[in-house]
């Protein structure tokens, strides 16, 4: 997938992206816990698999007993057994 | 502390329906309204917790995203409240009481006075409410100056006063004012004589002629320390005699006491009258006795109502209680008689020694009782070392 112009732009600036650009920022806490910043919407919700929007493309989470603990427009925390996470461009 | 807050904001779980749910969480999210525990119900079924504020906004988009929006729980102190809203007298009593509460934490309702000996709390209430601060006086008319200049002009024995109003109490601190001794001039010559019979011990005369020694012995009024001295140089001359005189002094005090004395046999019998007092006022809760029982003894308990810290309310219950007995003689123990009398005539003589601040010694007492008829007689006989000079004008 080609990278985007701020993309590029922030990674040769040593800049955070998630700040600068509004890249989408994902963070594991061990493999329960689940932090995304800057997301662009949830495109599918199930228990077991769940496809979130981050602009240039979607994060597939693959796992058991998925809960959204809190979502706002721009953050989102998921809980659940996490065993596999996929970028779909 | 987000549980906290959600509780007092109130939140509504609330479960979606239609054929992309996730459609409806999205624009929820992009106008501001924030989600949790968000889970699926299965396929085009998901729930989710939302502030109870934006409940109406979220119905308003779940038609937009062509989702059913079902109310399933409702939980915090909004709808906690909103549970109250058609109890018209539960929220009457409630605004009743904290009016009464702010109204009547304006005013003074008790009054609690210290630093009293010589002043009963009731002349100095007396005096305070001629001042202007009496029960049921706004807590801003009391002007401490003013107050204190009134009460010290109508009191003669304060020396000063000051009232802290805390709440609705008013703690009154008052500090009496010391009888001055009576103080001869110096320029007045004076003798000093015995003011008690005895014999001396120590004469340290500090100006004027000793006309009494260690080792005599003399009577109340006898001259021991003059205040003419007569010298061969100077001739007569007038001086301000002063010294102390002390000497053994001995004391045979009597006490009697009645063989029978008069006791109380409760029957257990008694009777009860309640009544509130409002703002001073008497409201009675049942019948007064006329006369509960010939003899009887009143029990007054009065409890006032108050809450935490200083504020106390213009209301007190009082309970009386008159309980019946029957007079009964018994004859009173021996040894209690003894007892009683020994520290009867103990208070005696400390009363007899302890003058003008200077305290006395017992050297040796020695106590008897005797049974004389319907009487027990007390005898005491004491040896003390005292001061005994007092001072006197020159005649």
């Amino acid at each position: 997938m080609k990278e985007g112009f701020w993309g590029k732009a922030v990674r040769r600036m040593d800049m955070p992206g998630e700040v600068m650009a509004g890249l989408t920022k994902i963070e594991l806490v061990g493999v329960r816990e689940i932090y995304i910043e800057n997301h662009h919407g949830l495109l599918e919700y199930g228990l077991e698999e769940i496809h979130i929007s981050c602009g240039e493309g979607s994060v597939k989470l693959t796992g058991e007993d998925f809960v959204i603990r809190a979502m706002t427009a721009r953050e989102l925390r998921l809980e659940g057994l996490l065993l596999k996470l996929e970028f779909i461009f | 502390m987000n549980k906290i807050v959600n509780h007092l904001q109130g939140f509504v779980k609330v479960e979606a329906v239609g054929d992309f749910p996730e459609r409806f969480v999205n624009i929820c999210t992009q106008h501001g309204i924030a989600f949790w525990s968000v889970r699926t119900l299965g396929e085009h079924r998901m729930e989710a917790v939302l502030n109870a504020k934006d409940l109406r906004k979220a119905k308003r988009l779940a038609e937009k995203s062509g989702c059913n929006l079902a109310e399933k729980r409702k939980r915090g102190v909004p709808f906690f409240l909103s549970g109250f809203k058609h109890r018209w007298a539960l929220i009457g009593s409630l605004v009743f009481c904290l009016a009464a509460l702010l109204i009547s934490s304006r005013y003074i309702w008790r009054f609690d006075v210290e630093g009293n000996e010589v002043l009963t709390q009731e002349e100095i209430l007396s005096a305070l409410s001629e001042a202007g601060i009496k029960t049921g006086s706004p807590v801003r008319d009391v002007d401490i100056v003013s107050i204190r200049n009134q009460m010290l002009e109508k009191l003669d024995k304060l020396a000063w006063i000051t009232v802290n109003v805390s709440g609705s109490r008013a703690h009154v601190v008052a500090r009496e004012r010391k009888e001055k001794p009576e103080i001869i001039p110096k320029d007045i010559p004076t003798n000093v004589v015995a003011a008690k019979s005895g014999l001396i011990t120590q004469v340290d005369a500090m100006e004027g002629s000793s006309k009494a020694f260690e080792g005599d012995l003399v009577e109340a009024g006898d001259l021991i320390v003059s205040g003419i001295i007569d010298s061969e140089t100077m001739g007569i001359r007038l001086v301000h005699a002063h010294a102390d005189i002390t000497a053994r002094t001995w004391y045979e005090l009597e006490a009697v006491l009645p063989a029978t004395a008069q006791g109380k046999q409760y029957s257990g019998k008694s009777k009860e009258y309640k009544y509130l007092i409002v703002t001073g006022k008497k409201i009675p809760l049942s019948f007064e006795p006329f006369t509960p029982f010939e003899f009887y003894d009143k029990i007054k308990t009065s409890s006032s109502l108050t809450v935490p810290g200083e504020l106390t309310f213009p209301l007190t219950l009082v309970e009386e209680i008159y309980a019946e007995y029957t007079p009964v003689n018994y004859r009173v123990d021996e040894e209690l008689a003894e007892t009683l009398l020994s520290r009867s005539l103990e208070n005696s003589l400390s009363l007899e020694i302890d003058n003008d601040s200077k305290d006395g010694k017992i050297l040796r007492s020695e106590m008897s009782c005797d049974t004389e008829g319907a009487v027990f007689r007390g005898k005491l006989e004491a040896e003390c070392l005292e001061e005994i000079g007092v001072m006197i004008a020159v005649p």
